[in-house]
C-alpha cells in the first residue's frame, strides 16, 4: 500500500491534494488524479511546501476538504506559518513522511545529512520508512481518514533502527558545529565566509518562516542621502555599497532565528555557495535552544512572550 | 505644558504637592481649571520611599499622564507649580480665597548658571521639580554665609523670602501629615540602635545597615491609638510588615510587635501569609518599655513579664492627625470652597489618599462648575502658526505656517503675539518662548529624538490638534464619532452605592450619562469607543464607561449588622460576631462599633467576639468608646457557635467562656464577585475575585484600557463611606479619560502589514486592532500610548514611529 | 579596512524614557562624572528596541551597546521590560554563537532614583571595553 495509491484513493473520493510533482520541480494543489504525475516522495527539493501552501490558505481556510503532503521541515515551517497567521490547516489532512534526504547533484545537501528532525512530528497521517514500512495515523483525524479509504493497518515500528538512524544524523551534526567554529567565528571567518554575498536576497525569498511580503532591510529605512555616504567614508576611509550587507544576513538572523526549521533551501539558492545553511541552522538551533523552544511545536512563539523569573542574570 | 506663567487669579490652589495634592492638581488641571499647585517639599512624604509594597514596583508614574517620571519631575497642563514655597495663611473673600504665599528664595530672574550651587557649603541650593528647572533653597539647610547672593549674577536670591498674594476660587488643602517624633516615648529611652521605618528605610538602601544574622524588633502602634492620641494611622501594619520582609531578605530574623493587624486592603491578607512563611515572627504586645536594646513586654498568656534583646529596633510611628477632623467623612468639604483630601482628611496609605484626591477633584468640580474658558478659547482663526526647522535641517512644508530656521536662538519673533509653536521638546524651551509670546501654544515635534515630524503630514495632524485642544470651551476634546450610531459619551455600570454617587456627580455637572445595569449588557466591543450591545437589542456608543458591581455575600447564621434591630434589647445580651477576617468584612468598619455603641445605650449587654478589630483610621475613636461604655471585647478564632449560646476561648484570659445570648449580629463576610464584568470588558481578574487595577496604589480605579475605569467592590473591599468616595472619583476620571492625550502615535505602512497579529498581541492597551477584510492590522491613536512594543513585534517595520527612525539615529550617534 | 583610529570605545545606549532617563537626568544634575564615550539615545520603552537595532551599532564599530530599561514590573508600559530582556539574550546567543564577545551588549535594569548606579555602570562598561579590542566595522 503505497503512498501514491493513497493519494489517488483520496482523489477520487472528492479530495484535493498539495503535494509536489514532477519529481520535485514543483508543488501543485491536484483535483484530478489522471492531470500530473503525483510524486509525494520526489528526488528533488525545489521550493518549500510550506512557504507555497501559505500562500493559498493565507486570506483564508480551504473550502474543499484536502490532504498535503509535507516533508518534516515543511511541517514544522507550515505550523510556524499558521501561528503566524499566514496559512490555515483546516479541513486539511497532513501526511507526513520519514525523510531520507535530498541530494544536490551527487552529495547530500548539508541540512539534510544533519537534519535533527527527519520524521514527522505531529502530521495527521505519516508514512513510516524507517524500521519498518507502512502508513500508520497520528491523530483520530488521520486515522478517521485512513479507515475511510481503507488503508487503516497496523504498522510494526523498531525503535532502535530508528535510534540508529538519528544518530548518523547526530554524528554529522556534531561535524558540521565543528565546521562552523572555523567558518562564522569572530570578525575575520564571518566577514570572510560572507564577502562573497552578492546582495541579491535570494535566500530570504525562498526562506519558508521569512513569511514579510516587503523585507524590513528592503525598505525606505535603508534608503540614505548622499551626505550620510560622504560622512560615512569620511569616517571610515572605504565604504562597500550597498551598505548593511551584513546587516542584512544578521538582522534577518536575528528576525528568524526563532523559527528557522533548519531546510536549507538558503543555500539551495544562493548563487555564491555560501554556506548558509551552517550560520541560519547552527546559530538558530543555539537560539531555540535557550528559549526551549521548537518550530512546529505547539509553544508559543518566544518573543511574543516571557516569564517573570527567567533570565535573572540579565540585567 | 512647562513655562506656564504664574497668574494672579486661579479656580484652584492646590496646597501640598505630595502625592495627593500631585493626582488633585494634575486631574483638575486636564479637566480645564487653572490651578497653582504649592509645594514645599515636592513628593511629600513618599519623596523618600524606597520599598513599595506589594513588591517593590513603583509605578509612580502611571499616577499622571505625563511623560516622563514623576518622581523627577512634574508638569500639567494648567497647573503653575510652585516649589519650595510655604502656605502662610489664607482667608476667605466674597467669592473665594486669598493666599499668602512665601514662594520661596530664589526668584524667577535665575538663568540656571549653577554658580550658586558650587559655592554653598551646605549644599541648600538643588533644582527644581518644574520642567523647566530653576532653583530652589532648602532654607533649613541653609546658614545664611551669603555666599550665593555674592555670585549671583542676576541678583535671583532673597534669603528673607520673596512673598507673594493669589486669589483663588477655591482650596484644596492636601498638606498630608507629619510623622509622630517618637523621642517624645519617654519609656522608649531612644539611643542609636532605635530608629523610624523612615529610617530604616533609608539605611536599607543607603546600605548602611548590616543587618546578616542579626534580630530585628519593629513595633508599631508609636504616637497612636493611646488616651492622647486616639486614632489609628492606617497603614503603618502594613509598613512594618513590609520592613520586616526587607529585614529577612537581607538575612534578619524580624519580629514584629503589633495590637491588632489590620489587614484590610486587597492582598494583605496573603502579604501578611507570605511574611509568615518567610519567617517572619509576630507577637501581640503593646510594647509599653524599651530599655537600650531590650524590648519589654507582656507575653500572649497575660502572666509574664518578657525581655527580649534586639539589634535593631524599629518604629512604626504614626501619622500625626488633626484631632478635630471630623468622623462625617464622606465627602472632602471641610466648609464651602475647601476641601480637604489624601492623609490630612483621614489617615491613609498612598491608595487611599489618592481616591480621596480624586474624590476631592470631583467635589471640586462641583463646587466650581464648568471649567470657564480662558477668553481665547473660542475661535482659534486668530493664532497664527510658527515652525522651526531647526537650522533648516527639517524639510517642511505647511501651509499657512510661518517658516524659521532656529527659534531658539531668536525668540523674539514671538513678541506681542498669539501663536502655536511647532518646535522641539517643551522640556528645554517652553518658557523662554512662553515669555516672549502673549499666548503661546507649544506643539512637540522632536520627541524622544525621533523626528517625529520629519512628515509634513505629521506636523499638520499635530497643529490641528493643538488648534482643536485651544478652541474647545470645556477642555474636553471629543473623540471621533463612530458610524451611524447615537454617540452617547459616558456609561455607568451597576446600580450600587459608587454608581449612583457618581451619576449624581455627573448630573449636578450637565455631563450626559447612562446608567445600566451589567444584567443588561451582552456584548461589549472597542473601537476605540466602547459599543455596547443590550440584550434588548439596543446599542450604544460610549467614550467611556464605568464598572461597579456589588460583593458576593457570604452566608450567616444570624441578622446581619445592617439590619434594624427593632426589639428591646434593654438587659438582654447581644453576640456581635466580628470573626472574619478584616478585608472580608471592611464595610463593617465602623458601622460594627457604631451599632454596639447604639445598642449599649439601649441597655444590653454586649459581646464582641473578634479576630481582629480593623478600627482604622479615625474609627478608633469609636473603638475607645465602645470599650469605655463597657461592649466586652472577646478576642478568639477559637469557638463554637450554637442556637443560643457561644462557648469561646478568650485569648486575652485564657479561657473559656459560655455566653448565651438574646440576639445574634453578625458580619457578613463578602468577596469580589467581578468575573462577569472582567470577561464582558477584556479586564483582567486579580486576586479574590476583583478586577486588576493599573496600578494598586498609584492609579487605583484605572485600567489600561484608558476608557474603562472601575469602582466599589468591582476593585475591591471598601466600606460605605469609601465607596461613595470612589463613586465621585469615579466621576472625574471618567470625565478625563475623554481628553486626548497626545503622545507618540503609531502608523501603519498598510502595503507592508501581512497581518501576522504580533503586534496585537503585544499591545498591552488592546490598541491594535485587526481589519480582516484587509488583512492587516490598524492602530486606534486614541488609545496608543506610543511605546513602541507593537514596532519592535513586527518584523519589517510595518508600524513605526518614523520611517528612517532608529536607524539613522543610530548613525547619528556613531557620528555619521 | 583602513579607519581612523578610534581611542576612546564607542558605547550606543538606548536609555527608556522613564527610569532610565530619570536616572540619567539624575546623574547629570547631580554632576555625577559618568564616561563622555556614551552616546545617548532615548527610546519610548527598552521593549521598543528592536533585535537588528542592537545589532547594527557593532556592524557600523561600536565597541558596545548598552540598554537601560526599568526594573522588572516596574515598566511604565506594563511588560516592555520583560521582552526586552528576551531580544538581549537572543541578541547574546547570537553574538556568542558567532565567536563575538557577547558581553558587548550590557542590559541593566535602573530604577528613578539610582542616578548613581547608572553612572557606575556606565563608567565600568566603559573601562571594560577599554581593555578590549576595538570595534571594527564590517566592510
Amino acid at each position: 500500500m503505497s503512498l501514491e495509491a493513497l493519494l489517488q484513493k483520496a482523489l477520487e473520493e472528492g479530495y484535493l491534494l498539495f503535494t509536489p510533482i514532477d519529481n520535485g520541480k514543483n508543488n501543485a494543489l491536484v483535483a484530478r488524479g489522471d492531470s500530473a504525475k503525483i510524486t509525494p516522495i520526489p528526488e528533488s527539493f525545489n521550493y518549500s511546501a510550506a512557504k507555497a501552501f501559505s500562500k493559498i490558505t493565507r486570506l483564508g481556510k480551504l473550502g474543499n476538504k484536502a490532504l498535503v503532503v509535507l516533508k518534516p521541515c515543511e511541517e514544522r515551517a507550515l505550523r510556524e506559518l499558521v501561528k503566524l497567521k499566514q496559512a490555515d490547516l483546516e479541513n486539511v489532512i497532513t501526511v507526513g513522511y520519514d525523510c531520507l534526504g535530498f541530494k544536490n547533484g551527487e552529495e547530500m545537501r548539508p541540512a539534510c545529512s544533519t537534519c535533527s528532525y527527519p520524521f514527522p512530528l505531529s502530521t495527521d497521517i505519516a508514512y513510516i520508512r524507517v524500521g519498518g514500512e507502512g502508513i500508520k495515523a497520528n491523530t483520530d483525524s488521520g486515522k478517521t481518514l485512513l479507515t475511510e479509504l481503507g488503508f487503516l493497518k497496523d504498522v510494526k515500528i523498531d525503535e532502535k533502527a530508528r535510534e540508529k538512524f538519528l544518530e548518523e544524523k547526530w554524528k554529522n551534526r556534531k561535524k558540521m558545529e565543528d565546521e562552523f567554529k572555523g567558518q562564522f567565528n569572530g570578525y575575520e571567518t564571518l566577514s570572510e565566509s560572507l564577502e562573497d554575498c552578492m546582495n541579491c536576497h535570494n535566500c530570504m525569498a525562498v526562506c519558508p518562516v521569512c513569511y514579510c511580503q516587503e523585507c524590513y532591510f528592503d525598505s525606505k529605512a535603508f534608503d540614505y542621502e548622499p551626505y550620510r555616504y560622504e560622512k560615512a567614508v569620511e569616517k571610515r576611509g572605504v565604504l562597500s555599497v550597498p551598505r548593511d550587507k551584513f546587516l542584512f544576513h544578521l538582522g534577518r538572523l536575528a528576525h528568524m532565528s526563532t523559527l528557522c526549521v533548519g531546510c536549507g533551501l538558503c543555500e539551495d539558492a544562493c548563487p555564491k555557495d555560501i554556506e548558509l545553511t551552517k550560520l541560519f541552522k547552527i546559530v538558530s538551533e543555539r537560539v531555540q535552544k535557550q528559549f526551549d523552544y521548537l518550530p512546529g511545536s505547539d509553544k508559543e512563539l518566544p518573543l511574543s512572550t516571557y516569564r517573570e523569573d527567567e533570565f535573572t542574570d540579565l540585567g | 505644558m512647562p513655562g506656564e506663567k504664574p497668574k494672579e487669579k486661579y479656580d484652584v490652589a492646590c496646597l501640598g504637592a505630595g502625592i495627593s495634592g500631585i493626582v488633585a492638581a494634575h486631574e483638575l488641571g486636564k479637566a480645564g481649571y487653572q490651578v497653582c499647585l504649592i509645594s514645599k517639599k515636592y513628593g511629600g512624604n513618599i519623596a523618600d520611599h524606597k520599598n513599595w509594597f506589594p513588591d517593590d514596583n513603583c509605578e509612580m508614574c502611571k499616577a499622571t499622564d505625563q511623560p516622563t517620571c514623576l518622581k523627577e519631575s512634574f508638569s500639567s497642563n494648567n497647573v503653575v507649580f510652585y516649589e519650595n514655597s510655604t502656605v502662610i495663611s489664607w482667608k476667605r473673600k466674597s467669592n473665594g480665597f486669598i493666599i499668602e504665599v512665601s514662594r520661596g528664595f530664589i526668584t524667577d530672574d535665575c538663568i540656571k548658571c549653577g554658580i550658586c550651587v558650587e559655592v554653598c557649603p551646605q549644599k541648600a541650593i538643588y533644582l527644581n521639580r518644574e520642567w523647566d528647572r530653576k532653583y530652589s533653597l532648602d532654607k533649613e539647610k541653609c546658614d545664611e554665609c551669603g555666599r550665593c547672593i555674592d555670585v549671583c549674577p542676576k541678583d535671583a536670591i532673597a534669603l528673607e523670602g520673596t512673598g507673594e498674594r493669589l486669589k483663588a476660587r477655591a482650596i484644596v488643602d492636601a498638606r498630608g501629615f507629619d510623622l509622630f517624633d517618637y523621642s517624645k516615648v519617654k519609656s522608649y529611652n531612644g539611643n542609636e540602635k532605635m530608629m523610624s521605618t523612615q529610617e530604616f528605610e533609608d539605611a536599607l538602601s543607603s546600605n548602611s545597615l548590616d543587618l546578616d544574622g542579626k534580630k530585628v524588633a519593629l513595633i508599631n502602634c508609636v504616637g497612636c491609638r493611646d488616651k492622647e492620641m486616639d486614632y489609628c494611622s492606617s497603614a503603618c501594619c502594613m509598613i512594618s510588615i513590609k520592613e520586616a520582609m526587607k529585614a529577612v531578605e537581607r538575612g534578619a530574623k524580624a519580629k514584629v510587635f503589633h495590637m491588632d493587624l489590620r489587614l484590610m486592603g486587597k492582598g494583605y491578607q496573603s502579604y501578611y501569609e507570605e511574611s509568615l512563611k518567610r519567617g517572619v515572627e509576630y507577637q501581640r504586645a503593646r510594647i509599653g518599655e524599651i530599655d537600650g536594646e531590650t524590648v519589654i513586654y507582656l507575653d500572649s498568656s497575660g502572666d509574664e513579664i518578657k525581655e527580649e534583646k534586639f539589634d535593631c529596633i524599629v518604629l512604626s510611628t504614626a501619622q500625626v492627625v488633626d484631632k478635630s477632623r471630623d468622623l462625617d467623612l464622606d465627602t472632602t468639604e471641610a466648609e464651602e470652597g475647601h476641601f480637604v483630601i489624601g492623609a490630612k482628611r483621614f489617615p491613609s496609605d498612598i491608595r487611599d489618599s489618592v481616591i480621596s484626591s480624586l474624590a476631592g477633584g470631583a467635589e471640586v468640580m462641583s463646587y466650581l462648575g464648568k471649567a470657564k474658558p480662558e477668553e481665547d478659547r473660542e475661535g482659534n482663526g486668530d493664532w497664527e502658526v510658527v515652525v522651526c526647522t531647526c537650522g533648516n535641517t527639517l524639510p517642511v512644508q505647511i501651509p499657512g505656517a510661518q517658516k524659521v530656521s532656529d527659534l531658539c536662538k531668536n525668540p523674539d519673533i514671538l513678541k506681542g503675539r498669539k501663536t502655536i509653536v511647532a518646535a522641539c521638546s517643551p522640556s528645554n524651551y517652553a518658557s523662554l518662548f512662553k515669555s516672549k509670546a502673549d499666548k503661546c501654544e507649544i506643539v512637540d515635534i522632536r520627541e524622544t529624538g525621533y523626528w517625529a515630524g520629519a512628515q509634513d503630514d505629521e506636523i499638520t495632524r499635530r497643529i490641528e490638534i493643538a488648534r482643536r485642544k485651544l478652541s474647545h470651551s470645556d477642555g474636553l476634546y471629543p473623540v471621533e464619532g463612530g458610524e451611524g450610531d447615537e454617540n452617547k459619551r459616558l456609561l455607568i455600570v451597576g446600580d450600587t452605592t459608587a454608581g449612583r454617587e457618581c451619576a449624581n456627580l455627573l448630573k449636578q455637572n450637565s455631563f450626559d450619562y447612562d446608567l445600566r445595569e451589567i444584567e443588561d449588557i451582552s456584548k461589549v466591543e472597542y473601537l476605540p469607543q466602547v459599543r455596547i450591545t443590550f440584550s434588548d437589542g439596543s446599542s450604544g456608543l460610549y467614550d467611556s464607561v464605568f464598572l461597579t458591581s456589588n460583593p458576593l455575600l457570604l452566608p450567616i447564621k444570624g441578622k446581619d449588622l445592617l439590619e434594624k434591630v427593632a426589639e428591646d434589647v434593654n438587659n438582654k445580651n447581644v453576640l456581635i460576631m466580628l470573626s472574619e477576617q478584616c478585608s472580608r468584612i471592611r464595610q463593617y468598619y465602623p458601622l460594627a462599633l457604631e451599632k454596639a455603641i447604639e445598642l449599649r445605650e439601649k441597655g444590653a449587654n454586649v459581646f464582641v467576639v473578634f479576630g481582629e478589630v480593623c478600627a482604622y483610621g479615625l474609627y478608633e475613636r469609636l473603638y475607645t468608646k465602645a470599650r469605655e461604655m463597657g461592649v466586652i471585647f472577646i478576642r478568639s478564632d477559637n469557638y463554637s457557635l450554637d442556637e443560643g449560646q457561644i462557648k469561646v476561648r478568650d485569648e486575652a484570659l485564657n479561657e473559656d467562656l459560655v455566653i448565651k445570648y438574646d440576639l445574634l449580629l453578625e458580619a457578613r463576610p463578602s468577596q469580589g464577585k467581578a468575573d462577569e464584568l472582567a470577561e464582558l470588558f477584556d479586564l483582567d481578574l486579580g486576586g479574590e475575585g476583583f478586577i486588576e487595577e493599573l496600578d494598586y496604589k498609584f492609579a487605583p480605579m484605572k485600567t489600561r484600557r484608558k476608557n474603562v475605569i472601575i469602582g466599589g467592590f468591582a476593585v475591591g473591599p471598601c466600606n460605605r463611606t469609601e465607596e461613595i468616595l470612589q463613586g465621585k472619583a469615579g466621576a472625574i476620571l471618567l470625565v478625563n479619560s475623554v481628553v486626548f492625550q497626545e503622545t507618540l502615535k503609531v502608523k501603519v505602512n498598510e502595503r507592508r502589514c501581512v497581518g501576522c497579529e504580533l503586534c496585537i498581541k503585544a499591545c498591552p492597551y488592546g490598541a491594535r486592532i485587526m481589519d480582516y477584510n484587509r488583512k492587516i492590522s490598524l492602530v486606534m491613536d486614541e488609545l496608543c500610548t506610543g511605546c513602541g512594543a507593537c514596532i519592535t513585534a513586527c518584523a519589517n517595520n510595518a508600524c513605526y514611529f518614523d520611517d528612517k527612525g532608529m536607524i539613522s539615529m543610530i548613525d547619528c550617534a556613531m557620528g555619521e | 579596512m583602513k579607519e581612523k583610529e578610534e581611542k576612546e570605545p564607542v558605547i550606543i545606549a538606548f536609555i527608556c524614557n522613564w527610569c532610565a532617563s530619570a536616572a540619567a537626568d539624575l546623574a547629570g544634575t547631580s554632576r555625577m562624572q559618568y564616561a563622555s564615550n556614551i552616546r545617548p539615545i532615548r527610546v519610548m520603552c527598552s521593549g521598543s528596541i528592536d533585535t537588528s537595532y542592537m545589532l547594527k551599532p557593532f556592524l557600523d564599530g561600536a565597541d558596545g551597546v548598552f540598554i537601560g530599561g526599568c526594573h522588572p514590573g516596574d515598566c511604565h508600559y506594563i511588560d516592555g521590560n520583560y521582552k526586552a530582556r528576551r531580544k538581549v539574550e537572543e541578541v547574546k546567543e547570537i553574538l556568542r554563537s558567532l565567536g563575538l564577545d557577547d558581553e558587548r551588549i550590557r542590559l541593566r535594569w535602573i530604577s528613578a532614583s539610582e542616578g548613581k548606579k547608572f553612572a557606575d555602570e556606565v563608567n565600568a562598561f566603559a573601562e571594560e571595553l577599554k581593555s578590549k579590542e576595538r570595534g571594527r566595522a564590517m566592510p
